[in-house]
């Protein structure tokens, strides 16, 4: 299963970033997230390039840069699963994986010194924030049913819509 | 196939790994002329400092090796290579055949001659758990430390040694500190924070000589004449690739080991990798030791791959470093300094202090400093990596107050992934 | 929607029959705005201007702390919160400005409308120092309106007549002393909307005791004057009996819903549903069966023991009975869905007023001149509508309560009257003192999507009561606990605590209810929160403390509307604890939350806010409170 974003339907709204949040706070509640010490931090980024959104978490790569990057040997990809996760006992908050992450999408939790990324919600069973887009931006789709030729044809589309082509 | 492997931190075991992956039954050697299971070395400032224990040093299980099916030879020095007999002689006489050799032996402190030096409490850098440890012993609250050196190693040291409650003087010999990776305005960024934290700076000094007797340390002497009290002293003078058993055995050397685009050495089935080697700087188009964590993993992995057979292009390195002392962050990547014409430097302060200094060379990016706000460094460091002219977003990336993804959403990662 | 969404059995019934019928509900709503904008849950979205909407990161994690002119959290929320609270305001302010405006109307003979209520006539008249002995009820009233629209063209300074001349003197002074007395409501309101726009208040203190100005427009303005003035046209309520909930709407009847908050339009309707009853038999019915949903269902029922259908969140679902004939519906609280779900039926829904408009509704307007013509046209409507009924659609479930309403402060000392004709409050003190009843909780406000649907009302009652704390209840609070049998003649024996049942049975009997008094008093619609706030007065005034000495706790279990936040607002400014059972949208300002529910505003008000969305915890707190009161009171 993959994250996809679809950006044409991202209205910015950051709801995907709260979601984010407090399900990575102690107690998965708005409220009480937002008076939690340390504070929660979120793992799913909105940005734009003013004229489309992007909401821009992890995606999991291959030969992880970060993984390699990570000189605590906290960074670590998944046999199984694929996924990337930061073991928190062994991360120290050098962010040598911050410096080496090519889409920016690993969060530093000064309190805690903690590189924070995307977990995929492993307390859960479906990433909140795919849960919490109200446009359908996000989807969490199968791969095989999500074709690098589709992958290739949303660019396409995205580039067509931004006039590059 | 007998995989050989001189050297257990990042660029041999991230080797092994590689080559177990693909190959369940390789014999895997690694030989370590230390006594512990692989450590992060990077850490050790970390140990110093107190913010972690010896058992966040290790960054694999304690039944790694085992679960690996990895022949671990702790306190096996490699001396000697013997290329036609495929094998390699170790310091307490052992043999080690092999039929794939990787070269991962790392780098090791540049040790300067000054008087006074040859005492237990003067430290050549901080390379070794060893050298953590001993340190310890010295690093007493209100004693005096005096680092010789103003890199990343002496000031991460400075700082753990700060954090142990000592009086930590730095010493310079430059006008500006941590300059292989900083310029001026970051590294008076980082001087000022360390200074409020109690770490003196004394710059465009150089050492005379340290006074100590038997294996007390006692001042140190400058350049100019100044005495500093001294209880500990650190010689951080920079870092040079560990060549020595190389030396002999007709593998091209300049100043570390010479490699192909497959991490190849001139010798037929030895390879090397990690900070013992000399690779294409992409920043720099030139040839360069950056010995750094990431480059060695990443080498390592490659020459691993290799070893079984494949044919995987390292494209290059360039050198990148992240350093966060007392709460501050600074990273660096590419040619940051770029004082050269050819290079364009644009600088940008942002409100809350923070600096950016990105370096271009036309419409490429090849350097950058962040420092304050660092997050995102990695956009930067995959944009000097890829090599790709930016056109109208080196504008944008110039503009932008913040470094977004969305700003390179086509470069070569797809952002719908 | 697998989440527990109602205790309502007549709900629990009708929500598949609209799934069967493909009809969407305020709950399949809900669930589809899942997950809810958390800035604006938690009050950190401003749009107060065109440069934004901004947004302050209320996690501190890189995003803005601050909106683009610079305002910060507190300033946000305090801003929002007192134009939701204004607004709240309002909208009593307009309902009574409209009761008003029918009595002078009245009492020049313009409006078909009687005075029903001389002797309320004359107490609200001379509260406000109008001498009314040797008058005619026509020509005090008209005073008395005029009287009462000079607050709304005070220009000058002075504190609103209306206030000063209702509320205890001790709250007077204390709102004086704090600055926050309301001079003309409209005025306060407009000042409420300059203030809160861009480049005005950046103080969030300030802004919060605008707040409580508004709060106490909403209370003078807005929740007495209505009851008063509704109380003089159409009687003010005696206890009547009828029944709760969905099961009173009748198969062979012409079912008519009044819907809305205010009672000028839907008086008229019983009137003449009563008078043309034959005509519906003429078209084949049995005759007419009248029920109200919400406050205007209050209203009727307190008045006219019409018996109320249901309340405010499962309004639909009266349509889905697919026995709806007519849904009339005046102000507030009416969702934009019944346009699209009355269109799934037969039912004509009438709209009455010129700021209330449904896309395909019939829109019979309403003016307080020609209300008779207007009630017989929605009621020809309604006949109408009848014979059009899908008699193969009909799914009216047999729920249905019995219940007692009507107590006006008015019917509840005229009940102790009969156990202490001197001195009717002594019974209710002394049972008080003597521990019999622990206490008052008045539960008030809406029902909330947010919410299993009535539980809150009824979970906390059900413990209150059971501790011996009287309750009384308005509005959709009210409904709620209607419709759970609160308010039977057998309430008191199934629910109360010995000692209450005790107190209440003896007071029943005495005033020949025969049966117990419900341990839950049905006072009103929302603005008859004002009849509360009477009793509390008196109360207060016989024990010769203020109004925050008392073992007294308002709640809104459910609050929904923004009326509710005034109306709560008031409960605070007179000095009370005031539970909410869901979050307002003011925790992405700590400064703010502080204020509104610790010491801070004890100190200045005596009152605080309480938010708890559990109902076994808020009874908790609720309790303590009542007991630590009557420690300080040495009871």
């Amino acid at each position: 299963m993959e994250i996809f974003l679809d950006p044409t339907k991202c209205t910015g709204c950051k709801t995907c970033e709260l979601a984010c949040t407090v399900e990575h706070s102690a107690s998965k509640d708005l409220y009480a997230a937002i008076l939690e010490i340390p504070r929660p931090r979120k793992r799913i980024f909105v940005e734009t390039d003013g004229d489309l959104n992007f909401a821009v978490e992890c995606r999991h790569c291959q030969d992880a840069p970060c993984v390699h990057a990570c000189m605590a040997g906290s960074m670590v990809q998944d046999e199984d699963t694929g996924l990337i996760q930061n073991h928190r006992e062994k991360c120290v908050g050098c962010w040598m994986c911050v410096m080496a992450c090519p889409y920016g999408v690993i969060n530093r939790d000064q309190f805690s010194r903690l590189a924070v990324k995307c977990d995929r919600c492993p307390e859960n069973d479906y990433p909140q924030c795919v849960k919490s887009c109200p446009t359908g931006a996000l989807t969490y789709v199968d791969v095989p049913a999500q074709s690098k030729k589709v992958r290739q044809e949303f660019l396409f589309q995205i580039r067509i819509h931004k006039g590059e082509m | 196939m007998r995989h050989l492997i001189l050297g257990n931190s990042a660029a041999g075991i991230f080797a092994a790994e590689a080559i177990r992956k693909h190959d369940p039954v390789a014999e895997i050697t690694i030989l370590s002329d230390e006594k512990y299971p692989v450590y992060s070395r990077c850490l050790l400032t970390y140990y110093l400092a107190g913010d972690c224990g010896e058992e966040q040093l290790s960054i694999r299980d304690a039944d790694y090796y085992q679960k690996m099916d990895i022949r671990f030879r702790p306190g096996e020095k490699a001396i000697r290579i013997e290329p036609e007999k495929k094998c390699v002689y170790t310091l307490s006489e052992r043999k080690y055949e092999y039929d794939r050799l990787l070269i991962a032996t790392g780098a090791g402190p540049e040790v300067p001659f000054i008087p006074g030096g040859a005492c237990r409490a003067v430290f050549n850098g901080l390379r070794t758990l060893n050298d953590a440890k001993s340190m310890l012993r010295y690093a007493q609250p209100g004693k005096h430390a005096v680092i010789l050196g103003a890199g990343q190693v002496s000031l991460k040291t400075a700082y753990g040694l700060r954090k142990q409650g000592m009086d930590v003087t730095v010493l310079s010999a430059s006008s500006q500190i941590f300059s292989q990776a900083l310029d001026e305005y970051a590294a008076g960024l980082v001087e000022g924070h360390l200074t409020r934290h109690g770490i003196r700076f004394l710059k465009q000094k150089d050492v005379n000589e340290i006074q100590s007797f038997d294996d007390t340390v006692c001042a140190v002497k400058t350049s100019d004449g100044d005495v500093l009290p001294a209880d500990l002293v650190v010689i951080g003078k920079g870092v040079r690739p560990n060549v020595d058993c190389i030396r002999g055995s007709g593998i091209h050397i300049d100043f570390g080991v010479i490699v192909d685009s497959q991490l190849r050495t001139n010798i037929p089935d030895i390879f090397a990798a990690g900070d013992v080697i000399e690779t294409f700087d992409l920043a720099r188009l030139c040839q360069r030791v950056n010995a750094i964590w990431p480059n060695a993993t990443e080498q390592g992995r490659i020459a691993g791959l290799n070893m079984l057979g494949g044919k995987i292009e390292y494209r290059g390195s360039i050198a990148m470093n992240s350093t966060e002392l007392f709460g501050f962050s600074a990273i660096s990547g590419g040619f940051a300094r770029g004082e050269e014409p050819e290079y364009e430097v644009r600088r940008y302060i942002s409100v809350d202090g923070s600096y950016r200094r990105l370096v271009f060379k036309d419409d490429l990016l090849v350097g950058y400093i962040l420092a304050g706000e660092t997050g995102n460094a990695g956009l930067l460091t995959a944009i000097i990596r890829e090599g790709k002219r930016l056109g109208n977003r080196k504008e944008k990336l110039i503009n932008s107050g913040k470094i977004f993804y969305s700003l390179f959403y086509h470069h070569q990662h797809p952002v719908v992934s | 929607m697998n989440r527990n969404v109602s205790i309502d059995p007549a709900v629990l019934k009708m929500l598949p029959v609209a799934r069967e019928e493909g009809i969407e509900t305020a709950w399949d709503r809900h669930d589809a705005q899942q997950p809810q904008c958390g800035f604006g849950l938690t009050g950190l979205c401003c749009r107060h201007c065109l440069q934004g909407p901004c947004r302050i990161d209320p996690f501190g994690d890189g995003g803005p702390q601050t909106g683009i002119c610079g305002a910060g959290p507190d300033l946000f929320v305090a801003r929002n919160l007192l134009r939701q609270v204004a607004a709240g305001a309002a909208s009593h302010v307009d309902h009574a400005y409209e009761a008003v405006e029918a009595l002078l109307l009245a009492a020049e003979g313009k409006a078909p409308y009687e005075l029903q209520d001389s002797k309320k006539l004359r107490q609200v008249a001379g509260k406000l120092g109008i001498p009314t002995e040797d008058k005619d009820d026509r020509s005090l009233a008209k005073e008395l309106a005029d009287a009462i629209f000079t607050d709304f063209a005070n220009h000058s300074g002075e504190t609103m007549h209306y206030l000063t001349a209702t509320a205890p003197a001790e709250r007077v002074e204390t709102w004086r002393n704090l600055g926050v007395l309301p001079r003309n409501p409209d005025r306060e309101i407009r000042q409420a909307m300059h203030q809160t726009s861009m480049g005005m208040d950046a103080d969030p203190v300030n802004l919060i005791l605008s707040t409580v100005r508004q709060g106490l427009v909403d209370g003078y303005a807005g929740l007495h004057l209505a009851t008063d003035v509704q109380d003089i046209l159409f009687g003010t309520p005696q206890p009547v009996v009828t029944e709760a909930n969905l099961g009173v709407l009748k198969e062979d009847y012409v079912n008519i819903i009044v819907h809305g908050h205010v009672p000028l339009l839907s008086e008229k309707v019983v009137e003449w549903a009563r008078t043309l009853e034959d005509e519906a038999v003429a078209a084949g019915a049995k005759g007419i069966q009248l029920a109200g949903i919400c406050c205007t269902g209050n209203e009727v029922l307190m008045r006219q023991g019409v018996p109320p259908a249901t309340n405010g969140l499962a309004q639909e679902l009266a349509v889905i009975t697919g026995a709806a004939d007519a849904v009339i519906v005046d102000v507030q609280c009416i969702m934009p869905s019944l346009g699209p779900v009355t269109r799934c039926y037969h039912t004509a829904l009438i709209t009455t007023m010129p700021i209330v408009k449904i896309p395909g509704a019939i829109h019979v307007d309403f003016t307080l001149e020609k209300a008779d013509e207007a009630a017989q046209q929605i009621i020809h409507t309604a006949i109408n509508a009848y014979k059009k009924r899908d008699k193969s659609r009909v799914r009216i479930p047999a729920e249905k309560t019995p219940m007692i309403a009507g107590f006006s402060v008015e019917a509840i000392i005229g009940a102790l009257s009969k156990v202490n004709p001197e001195n009717p409050l002594k019974p209710l003190v002394d049972n008080i003192v003597a521990g019999n009843i622990l206490g008052a909780v008045g539960t008030v406000g809406c029902s909330n999507s947010k919410l299993p649907h009535d539980l809150l009302h009824v979970e906390m009652v059900r413990e209150l009561v059971k501790e011996n704390v009287l309750v009384v209840a308005t509005g959709c609070s009210a409904l709620a606990l209607a419709k759970a049998g609160f308010m039977a003649p057998d309430a008191a024996e199934r629910f109360a605590g010995e000692p209450l049942k005790a107190v209440l049975s003896a007071v029943g009997e005495a005033a020949g209810l025969g049966c117990p008094l419900p341990p839950v008093l049905h006072m009103g619609s929302c603005v008859d929160n004002s009849r509360i706030g009477e009793l509390v007065y008196a109360l207060a005034a016989y024990l010769n403390v203020p109004i925050k000495a008392l073992p007294v706790v308002a709640s809104a279990p459910e609050p929904m509307h923004e009326k509710a936040l005034s109306i709560g607002t008031w409960a605070v400014s007179l000095g009370l604890l005031t539970h909410l059972g869901v979050v307002p949208p003011v925790l992405g300002g700590p400064q703010v939350t502080e204020i509104l529910t610790s010491q801070p505003v004890v100190d200045l008000l005596g009152g605080r806010f309480y938010v708890e969305s559990d109902p076994h915890k808020a009874v908790g707190t609720i309790l303590e409170h009542i007991r630590a009161k009557r420690s300080e009171l040495g009871i």
